[in-house]
């Protein structure tokens, strides 16, 4: 039995997030813990709105906290309600410290965290990826599965191989917790420089590998530009599907988030992601 | 179904690095790749020069060495053939052993090593440098088998709280799901009488999950000893370990007690780091 866990925005919660945490539960058999991060230094109120002639209202104060308290036990709520209609065994933690620390503490002792790629903990709207996301994404312990707003069950997987070894570790976290329960096509797909030949880079190592975990497996070999290929590639794909993508270390994630794979792939479907990287 | 690497040094062959893949197979077909690594490696060319740790002279590949990898080659297709498992060979000997090696275990779940044997030529001191060097740069799990060695009934896991600690135990049920319904004991290790199990509550929810028989215990100074009593008691057990970054990687090694546990009771240790 996995631990998932489902990370919540009490302030702002996403119905993606609680639909995909209850699917993937029931999917791998799984325990799900919804952590809710109740972070204390972020309020849905601005200090400004706080200030009037005289000066700062306590009284004022004490109302806007306490909208904040109940909208998020209305959430904890709701979250409570879903799962016990979907008779899951699950949990609930309620953080209340910085909530990018807390999460990725509680990602350490998880095997896999769903949140939804817009989550943000701030009071502006912020373009996705928010900051918030971006630390959750490189520093995470265990693999995130980054949900779009509207729920699909996926039909297919998506696998972006690019030779790297935190390509194939996503790879691997993909199919331990997921390849049992799942009996979807999956279609590998590499991108090569326009000089290069069609050749999949580790051909025989990578086919040796996948074979033992996926029995339906395409190999597909593009030329181009990843970011342009890919997309261009996807958009005739008519299965709703997931992609398994492998971030690395810090500077290279800030390079595949800065104009890189995984922005463009969430900016142009409303499809799930896995990441997984290992250092 | 997992594909298990065995690796082998030019001329030697471990039996029962041979002999635990077979078992696992015998619990859950996998597929097994046989890399036989050429003999000589310039063992610190591809990472960092050090001069100790390198031998006075590296012997070459002769031609009799030749002859005796083919015949493990050989006596490995035939094992393979006689337990019905699955299995490939893959000769890489015309190339530096580790990066070779490196490169097969980002491709493969799982690499099991017959401890004495990996690079036994090579120095003395155990483990020796060979095998740490190849624990640090490994992409995937690893087993390090004794020659005398039971098969594991019980799994002890080695937590000190880090994350790496942590994710070792996750890869461990990944990997090796029929092993989780074994007894299971996770040990917090820490002289420091008054020390609590870092994140006990989110341990025990994670591993809980994962292992049927779950036991969580701290051991204090005294605990050495009852340690080494309860290993004694229960032979046939595994132990699960993180191996960390660098320094405290070769902490681990030199002045664990845990590694003075293993190379006196002889356990097979499942190894994975970050």
């Amino acid at each position: 039995m996995n631990k998932i866990i489902a990370a919540f925005d009490g302030l702002k919660p996403f119905d993606s997030t609680s639909a995909y945490a209850v699917y993937l539960s029931k999917l791998l058999k799984s325990h799900l813990t919804g952590v809710f991060l109740d972070d204390k230094s972020y309020t849905s109120y601005k200090i400004y709105d706080l200030v009037f002639d005289q000066g700062v209202s306590e009284k004022k104060l004490h109302i806007l906290k306490e909208n904040d308290n109940t909208k998020r036990r209305t959430s904890a709520n709701e979250f409570y309600k879903i799962c016990r209609e979907n008779k899951l065994a699950f949990n609930i933690h309620h953080d209340e410290n910085t909530a990018v620390s807390e999460l990725i503490h509680e990602s350490t002792f998880a095997d896999l965290l769903v949140i939804n790629k817009a989550t943000s903990f701030n009071h502006h709207d912020e373009k996705y990826p928010s900051r918030f996301l971006q630390d959750v994404l490189s520093h995470s312990n265990c693999p995130v599965f980054l949900t779009p707003n509207n729920f699909n069950d996926f039909q297919k997987v998506i696998f972006l191989f690019d030779g790297k070894p935190s390509s194939v570790y996503a790879l691997k976290m993909f199919a331990y917790l997921m390849a049992p329960h799942i009996n979807v096509p999956v279609e590998v797909i590499s991108v090569k420089p326009m000089d290069e030949n069609t050749h999949l880079p580790e051909n025989k190592l990578l086919k040796e590998l996948m074979k033992r975990h996926f029995s339906n497996i395409i190999f597909t070999v593009l030329k181009g530009l990843p970011e342009v290929e890919i997309i261009k590639h996807l958009q005739n794909e008519s299965l709703s599907f997931v992609t398994v993508i492998g971030a690395y270390r810090r500077s290279m994630m800030s390079r595949w988030f800065k104009s890189s794979m995984a922005d463009a792939l969430v900016n142009a479907f409303e499809m799930p992601l896995f990441i997984a990287h290992n250092k | 179904m997992k594909k298990i690497l065995l690796a082998f040094d030019g001329i030697h062959f471990s039996d029962a690095a041979f002999d635990f893949a077979n078992k696992l197979n015998a619990m859950n077909p996998i597929l097994l790749t046989g890399v036989f690594l050429p003999q000589i490696s310039y063992a610190n060319l591809w990472s960092y020069a050090d001069g100790m740790s390198t031998p006075n002279f590296l012997p070459l590949l002769e031609d009799d060495d030749m002859e005796v990898i083919e015949k493990n080659v050989k006596k490995f297709e035939a094992l393979c053939v006689k337990n019905h498992i699955e299995y490939r060979t893959h000769k890489d000997l015309n190339d530096l052993a580790l990066p070779e090696l490196k490169k097969e275990s980002r491709f493969a779940d799982l690499l099991i090593i017959g401890e004495e044997k990996f690079y036994e030529n090579m120095g003395s001191g155990n483990p020796n440098n060979y095998l740490k060097e190849a624990i640090q740069n490994i992409e995937c799990p690893i087993i390090v088998v004794p020659e005398k060695y039971n098969f594991p009934s019980i799994n002890i896991i080695a937590y000190d709280g880090s994350e790496s600690s942590v994710f070792a135990i996750k890869q461990f049920v990944y990997l090796l799901p029929e092993l989780t319904k074994n007894p299971t004991l996770l040990t917090y290790a820490n002289r420091d009488e008054d020390a609590v199990i870092p994140n006990e509550k989110y341990i025990e929810e994670l591993a809980s999950r994962h292992f049927t028989d779950l036991t969580v215990s701290k051991l204090d100074i005294d605990s050495r000893k009852y340690f080494s009593t309860w290993i004694a008691d229960r032979k046939s057990s595994i132990l699960i370990a993180g191996s960390f970054g660098r320094t405290s990687f070769s902490q681990f090694f030199k002045k664990s007690f845990l590694m003075e546990v293993i190379s006196e009771h002889q356990l097979p240790i499942f190894i994975s780091h970050k």
